[in-house]
């Protein structure tokens, strides 16, 4: 105890008596969130501001008589005539390994009601990382979801966009990839924008229930949030996983959605009076998004070898891809992962429509394994659906075209997976391989989920060797191929 | 002719109050004071001077304190 008391002591002794000085502005305008300070000189653009009582705000708007700027918090504490001082800083966030299994709000503080002791503080808007700092994306990331891990794969340091309508299984394919990064080292973190406060509670309710959490770091502004809260709440989660990277690690950013960014976006844009372009968006809203997804890359061994993958969600209004916000996203991002509702209620989730989806990283950063046995799908898939609709029509077809049918049934079945299943490499590989080999031809539909449940569980005690060879390393041998069709045949034999 | 707002606390003396005027005269020139009373600054003084503002009050420094050994 009495440590304590002289250590306190000491510092106390040590402390040097300094005036404060700095500069300190008036309110002369506020409401909906925007205040306008007159005279603040010496602000810098993004630095912070507070305000009596506590209340902190961003300068966006630096003009000769004074500065615009947004609040943070609910405004009703300031007035015109409050004082104003600037902080010096720009907006800055809390990092580091005691953010995992966190949530924080856009400027640091904690959601969860414990306390928060963070001592490292990066700014929230970074400049992206120089084109010598990249090297090309050759990792895969695997998200447990067959679908996409076969035909769209995503490799660590891509930006592959999820879009969809309202209720396609937008964020539940995100979620269902940050539970599958547990025990591969790859951190995660979880960006909630305008969301509904139930929905991310629902998300950490997924994530701690699937032991997820550990790993995960959790931002969020909630729609009740200021606009200014939840345009800055993508850039802090990056800032966060640029901290991580910066270690040599790999992370993967969810940004759940820019389309709710965008429009806090405007809301504040429109608020500072700044001029309305089209849907009223203001002019430099494509690189809002742009600067934020430039962040995410696969950075160089010099630079530690770490890298961002990047999931921005985009919600559309009736699968119009061609809005303006999904265009600008689309063309920022290395792919898409489409989702359908009509695809959705016809009960084929994850909804994902494998002809608009893409991942233009593509094979290189698949395993080897998983591309010896996916390389023909999005050909057969395609080629199914145009003779579905012949078949539509009721009319004779030849037995080609019967088979062909068929094993098009049989892919979009075994595609099907429930939310919060993930595949490891290995039942992914052996699956499409199972399919390759036509063992599903004669399984109903109804009993196929059993059945791709009997053939894991089969596969578990048939050659746990292989398992562990391709789930450890990806690739597969001839040998390993040839113990499979073995495994597969003695599994058709014994049904 | 400046024109600079005083903060300090009731219980400072009208000797002190009348040297920290003399001394901001010594360097800014001829300056209007007004003098506000303020007691949750406990002690010290706060100078506002334009947009500047320049503070000595305890309560401030013992924020910055608090802040310090809280690190």
């Amino acid at each position: 105890m009495s440590g304590i008391s002289e250590f306190l002591k000491n510092r106390i002794e040590r402390y040097r008596f300094a005036p404060i000085s700095y500069y300190s502005g008036t309110v002369s305008r506020v409401g909906d969130g925007v205040v306008r300070v007159a005279s603040l000189p010496e602000r810098r653009y993004g630095e912070l501001l507070e305000f009596e009582n506590g209340v902190f705000g961003m300068a966006l708007e630096l003009t000769e008589d004074g500065v615009g700027a947004v609040l943070f918090d609910a405004d009703e504490t300031v007035s015109v005539g409050s004082a104003v001082r600037g902080t010096g800083t720009v907006a800055q966030m809390p990092v580091g390994d005691l953010l995992l299994g966190r949530v924080v709000d856009p400027i640091g503080r904690p959601l969860d009601g414990r306390p928060l002791e963070a001592n490292t503080f990066w700014p929230a808007e970074r400049s992206a990382p120089a084109i010598i700092d990249r090297r090309p994306v050759d990792t895969p990331l695997q998200t447990g979801i067959l679908a996409i891990d076969s035909m769209i794969p995503i490799g660590r340091g891509q930006r592959e966009l999820i879009i969809g309508d309202r209720q396609t299984g937008k964020t539940t394919i995100a979620v269902d990839a940050i539970m599958n990064q547990k025990n591969t080292g790859v951190l995660c973190v979880y960006c909630s924008i305008g969301q509904k406060a139930s929905t991310v509670a629902g998300v950490i309710e997924t994530l701690s229930a699937a032991d997820a959490m550990a790993h995960t770091v959790v931002v969020s502004a909630t729609a009740a949030a200021s606009p200014a809260m939840q345009y800055l709440a993508p850039y802090c989660a990056c800032t966060i996983a640029e901290f991580f990277a910066a270690q040599g690690k790999d992370v993967l950013v969810v940004y759940d959605d820019l389309s709710k960014h965008a429009v806090a976006y405007r809301t504040m844009s429109l608020l500072l009076l700044r001029p309305p372009g089209r849907e009223a968006y203001p002019g430099d809203v494509f690189y809002l998004h742009s600067r934020l997804l430039e962040r995410s890359a696969c950075l160089s061994l010099e630079k530690g070898g770490g890298s961002i993958t990047a999931l921005p969600i985009v919600e559309t209004m009736a699968g119009n891809i061609s809005a303006y916000i999904p265009t600008n996203i689309i063309s920022i991002t290395d792919g898409q992962i489409y989702l359908e509702s009509e695809l959705f209620h016809a009960d084929v989730r994850p909804a994902v429509n494998t002809g608009l989806s893409v991942s233009r990283v593509g094979r290189a950063a698949q395993y080897p394994a998983m591309r010896a046995v996916s390389g023909t799908l999005r050909i057969e898939l395609a080629q199914y659906r145009e003779m579905a609709v012949f078949a539509r029509f009721g009319s004779e077809v030849d037995a080609a075209t019967k088979t062909l049918l068929t094993r098009g049934e049989n892919l979009i079945n075994l595609l099907k997976q429930n939310k919060a299943s993930p595949y490891s490499v290995f039942d992914e590989v052996f699956l499409l391989l199972a399919y390759d080999q036509n063992l599903f031809r004669t399984t109903p539909v109804r009993a196929f989920s059993d059945e791709i449940k009997r053939l894991l569980v089969f596969a578990d005690t048939a050659c746990p060797a292989v398992k562990e060879r391709i789930n450890g390393t990806g690739t597969m041998t001839e040998e390993d191929w040839s113990v499979l069709i073995d495994v597969l045949k003695r599994f058709e034999a014994s049904a | 002719m400046n024109v600079c707002k005083v903060t300090v606390a009731s219980n400072m003396s009208d000797e002190t109050y009348r040297y920290i005027c003399g001394q901001f005269e010594k360097k800014f020139g001829e300056t209007d004071f007004t003098k506000l009373v303020d007691d949750s600054i406990l002690g010290g003084f706060i100078l506002r001077f334009g947009a500047g503002v320049y503070d000595l009050s305890l309560a401030a420094q013992l924020k910055v304190m608090e802040k310090e050994l809280k690190t």
